[in-house]
């Protein structure tokens, strides 16, 4: 009897409040207690939704003429260059990122157990920031031209220079050497858990070791590579600073430059549409790839397979080929940054700008991460409380953001904020006679919606590892014990959860940090985070305090890879 | 025999599906307070889905309706959330929470209760059950059977209108099972705890139940006392699911089936030529070496040390007939010998998938 007035309450509230909702969620699950817990799920779910649905209505709204010039003169191009970049880091990671996990779980040799867990260490590298070390490193009077000028006796640039680094072959080259992690991790696993039984069977069946890599390894790995590779070109798809810099034309800096320099709201929505058409393409590739991945798992002990020691000239050669994209993708743009940073910081030492803008990207970054985890939280223990279908949907919905191109979220919320900022404005105009000016977007709330919406999926993803390792006779035990659904999280999960808790807030901050392509749209007006500051340096071409940034973002960054690589340990 | 006692829980017709599979169906019961009531039955047969349902952590479809002492607690109109309900459940894993100690676990069903209170509820079910040694340690450093004890002890401690436990007793070993079994029934004969116990093992519910529930296929089979259950099944399946039987067909005329190896009374309500089946529980078997009796050949001799399984053959029959032995038999394999029936362990059934209901 308790249990049906206190339903009502919360119930009736939320059938009100929803009515078209309602139906998608289960009316069922709203009925129950905990129905509150199902109606914010839905809500959040909503949140990250709704960007794409307003960028869909604002592409709607463009006059013909105006899609008719993008389908004509902007489109084509930057969609090529766009397939063009991502066809080249897809193939490059999957190469790196396959031959290395083989080569570090198959073979022994020197160095094996170091590489294994460095061979992460350029996922630290955002993708602007190895084009911007590039850039100056390669530059023609940069430090290395000069050095081979001078090994090779050319006076100047003009006699001798190494192809540009700004053109599509560079892009690919650096935006690969960044990436490959997101294939080798995946792969590496996969190596490591399942292959040992199958590869044995092969042996024993009189494949030579050299063929197992083709025969048994690579095709049971492919699921684990085309995950991997979606994730890398999701990345791709969503990287600006890169692509500005190295003057790739893709899609994501013409929607960029379609707003920014033109001031063209329908097509920017436009060509993000484009954009949302190969997001698509990505998310079902990766979801296939898992669901073939889930049906290869097979049901046995995992247990690692042994590995063959490597003898002579073969040793040096896979240290070689494993050391390489570490030193390439990490070692050696860290080392020029610090250098860099060094100088600059006896020279100038530490502005106050830099100093305001590490402390704008600080809080920025904590406290969206509040909220990213919050919501995650919310999510996951719905779902977890309603096991149902339609919960599920739900949770997927969520999920979605990681998908999702920080520019084409950005630039629905800039609608979706910009229409309410004007809106809110007038209502105060008329009512108090004050301009309170872009309530929204000037107080940063917008882009901590952006962030939200983006790196919601990787908290909700971490909170329901955490979750799942608790058993639900502890819930069911907990309620019978007499506590309540609140009650239980407080006392049960979040106490046994909090390992995976903390490391989703890592997670999380770490990523907003680093986040550049939703910042620039959404940033307040003359608010600067460390990432937009080096991306205004490079963009204008002044090298000043953008490699001190550089060096601090770096450096955060390397926490979640030290995070990723123990985790990797413990799963071995 | 246990029918005038007041019961503590009654279902009506409570049912359950999932994804359109039915689990649970039409499911009446009414629990005796003070009792114990052991829901048994094959893995899959609903009996943990109904405890779930007791304890409201499941729903039942509408229509069911479930009451607890006296008041609904699932109904058309209403349900009482797990929390609200005074439930006590135990589970297989006995889920102690691994980040409090035995103390903390004992207290966390007593946060209504105030600090003095708390404690002196904690001090009196830690002395009942014998727990004072344990009482700072964590789940994890605990043997099995401590662990069981801590969850009993835990889920006793807001001393539950009705304690819910589910397979309590097969996570532990042969020979730990048996001691924790007749301590964990002597503590809830003690307290006068009203319990359902779930079990898959029939000698586990003969040992511990008052009542026993058979369940088959989401559906109840049998209820009964354990005497009423094993001496007494209603069907052939309660009969093979309570112990092993040999299972005759033979044809029935004149209230009796006639069977290969003789002809048993039975009080069954057949026409005269239909198809009947007798089945035999083993101990109504013995063979002797002289020729009285039916004819018969062993065919095979199994010592397991507390007794002797051997198989016979009687003569125009194709199956062999198994018995116990708790003797020693000095015949060997292939001796010929006689058999002797005992009628009392004979359970005379309708042909399977026949319907009493159908006849014309």
């Amino acid at each position: 009897m308790s249990a049906s007035t206190t339903d009502t309450s919360g119930g009736a509230k939320t059938r009100r409040a929803v009515p078209a909702v309602a139906l998608v969620s289960a009316a069922l699950a709203l009925r129950l207690r905990g129905g509150s817990w199902a109606l914010a799920s839905l809500l959040i779910a909503a949140l990250v939704l709704v960007p794409v649905l307003v960028l869909g209505w604002q592409a709607v709204q463009g006059s013909e003429g105006l899609w008719s010039h993008l389908a004509h003169h902007v489109l084509p191009h930057a969609l090529s260059q766009t397939v063009i970049l991502m066809a080249g880091v897809g193939c490059l990671t999957a190469a790196i990122g396959t031959g290395v996990a083989w080569l570090v779980a198959a073979y022994d040799f020197p160095g094996r157990r170091a590489l294994e867990w460095a061979l992460l260490l350029p996922l630290a590298v955002p993708t602007y920031i190895i084009a911007y070390a590039y850039l100056d490193m390669l530059h023609p009077l940069g430090p290395f031209q000069s050095v081979i000028r001078a090994v090779l006796g050319f006076d100047s640039p003009r006699d001798f220079r190494l192809p540009d680094i700004r053109s599509m072959t560079g892009a690919i080259l650096l935006l690969g050497l960044v990436l490959y992690p997101y294939v080798y991790l995946p792969v590496r696993a996969m190596f490591m858990t399942q292959a040992a039984n199958l590869v044995e069977v092969a042996h024993t069946l009189g494949t030579a070791r050299r063929q197992i890599l083709w025969r048994v390894a690579l095709p049971l790995a492919r699921p684990a590579i085309a995950v991997g590779v979606s994730l890398a070109l999701m990345e791709t798809l969503n990287d600006i600073g890169a692509s500005e810099f190295l003057g790739v034309r893709s899609l994501t800096i013409s929607v960029y430059t379609t707003w920014v320099t033109r001031s063209d709201l329908a097509g920017a929505a436009q060509i993000a549409l484009a954009m949302l058409v190969l997001v698509v393409a990505l998310v079902s590739l990766e979801r296939w790839a898992r669901r073939k991945q889930r049906y290869s798992v097979s049901a046995q002990r995992p247990r690692s397979m042994a590995r063959q020691p490597l003898k002579g000239a073969a040793r040096w050669m896979a240290l070689w080929f494993c050391l390489l994209p570490v030193l390439l993708g990490f070692i050696l743009p860290a080392t020029y940054l610090a250098a860099e940073a060094w100088k600059r910081f006896q020279f100038a030492g530490l502005s106050a700008r830099l100093l305001a803008e590490a402390w704008n990207t600080f809080i920025l970054s904590a406290l969206a991460t509040a909220a990213v985890l919050a919501c995650g939280l919310i999510v996951a223990y719905a779902a977890r409380i309603f096991p149902h279908r339609e919960m599920q949907l739900v949770h997927r919905v969520a999920s979605l953001g990681y998908a999702m191109p920080g520019t084409i979220l950005a630039l629905g919320i800039l609608i979706a904020a910009g229409g309410l900022d004007r809106w809110i404005g007038r209502m105060t105009k008329e009512l108090l006679g004050i301009d309170p000016g872009l309530v929204l977007i000037g107080s940063g709330l917008a882009l901590g919606y952006a962030y939200l919406a983006r790196f919601l999926a990787i908290s909700i993803g971490s909170v329901e590892a955490g979750l799942t390792r608790i058993p639900r006779s502890y819930d069911q035990s907990a309620r019978t014990l007499g506590h309540g659904i609140g009650s239980t999280l407080r006392h049960i999960h979040l106490p046994l959860s909090k390992a995976a808790l903390s490391a989703a807030g890592l997670l999380v901050f770490v990523d907003c940090m680093k986040e550049l392509s939703a910042t620039l749209l959404l940033r307040p007006l003359n608010f600067e985070t460390l990432a937009t500051h080096l991306y205004g340096e490079a963009a204008r071409g002044t090298y000043e305090e953008a490699a001190i940034a550089a060096l601090a973002i770096v450096v955060v960054g390397i926490l979640p890879v030290i995070l990723l690589a123990r985790l990797g340990r413990g799963s071995a | 025999m246990l029918g005038n006692l007041a019961s503590a829980l009654e279902l009506e017709q409570v049912s359950r599906h999932f994804d359109g599979r039915s689990v649970l169906s039409d499911i009446s019961l009414a629990i005796p307070s003070g009792r114990i009531t052991c829901l048994l039955g094959q893995s899959g047969c609903g009996k943990s889905t109904l405890l779930r349902i007791i304890s409201g952590v499941d729903r039942p479809d509408p229509g069911g309706r479930i009451v607890l002492n006296g008041a609904e607690v699932a109904g058309p109109t209403c349900f009482v959330e797990p929390e609200d309900r005074r439930i006590g459940f135990m589970f297989q894993d006995y889920a102690l929470f691994p980040h409090l100690t035995v103390a903390d676990n004992l207290a966390f069903g007593l946060r209504h209760l105030s600090g003095p209170e708390r404690r002196g509820r904690v001090t009196e079910v830690v002395e009942r059950i014998g727990l004072a040694h344990l009482l700072d340690r964590h789940p994890h450093s605990l043997s099995g059977g401590e662990q069981q004890r801590v969850a009993l002890a835990r889920a006793l401690a807001p001393q539950p209108d009705i304690l819910l436990m589910d397979e309590p007793f097969s996570n532990l070993d042969q020979g730990l099972r048996e001691r924790v079994r007749r301590e964990t029934v002597d503590i809830l004969r003690k307290t006068g705890t009203t319990a359902i116990i779930v079990t898959h093992d029939p000698q586990e519910a003969l040992a511990v139940g008052d009542l026993i529930v058979l369940m088959r296929a989401g559906r109840i089979e049998q209820v009964g006392t354990p005497f009423e259950i094993y001496d007494q099944p209603c069907s052939a399946y309660a009969a093979e699911f309570m112990g092993p039987c040999n299972r005759l067909t033979g044809l029935w005329s004149g209230g009796r089936i006639e069977t290969p190896i003789g002809t048993f009374p039975a009080d069954l309500d057949l026409p005269d030529g239909t198809l009947a089946l007798a089945c035999i529980r083993p101990q109504a078997l013995s063979i002797r070496p002289d020729g009285q009796g039916i004819s018969a050949r062993i065919l095979g001799k199994t010592f397991t040390g507390e007794s002797e399984q051997i198989d016979i053959m009687v003569h125009p029959l194709a199956q062999t007939l198994r018995m116990h032995s708790h003797v020693r038999i000095p015949m060997g394999i292939g001796d010929r010998v006689s058999l002797q029936l005992n009628g009392a362990q004979i359970h005379v059934f309708p042909q399977d998938g026949y319907d009493p209901t159908n006849q014309t």
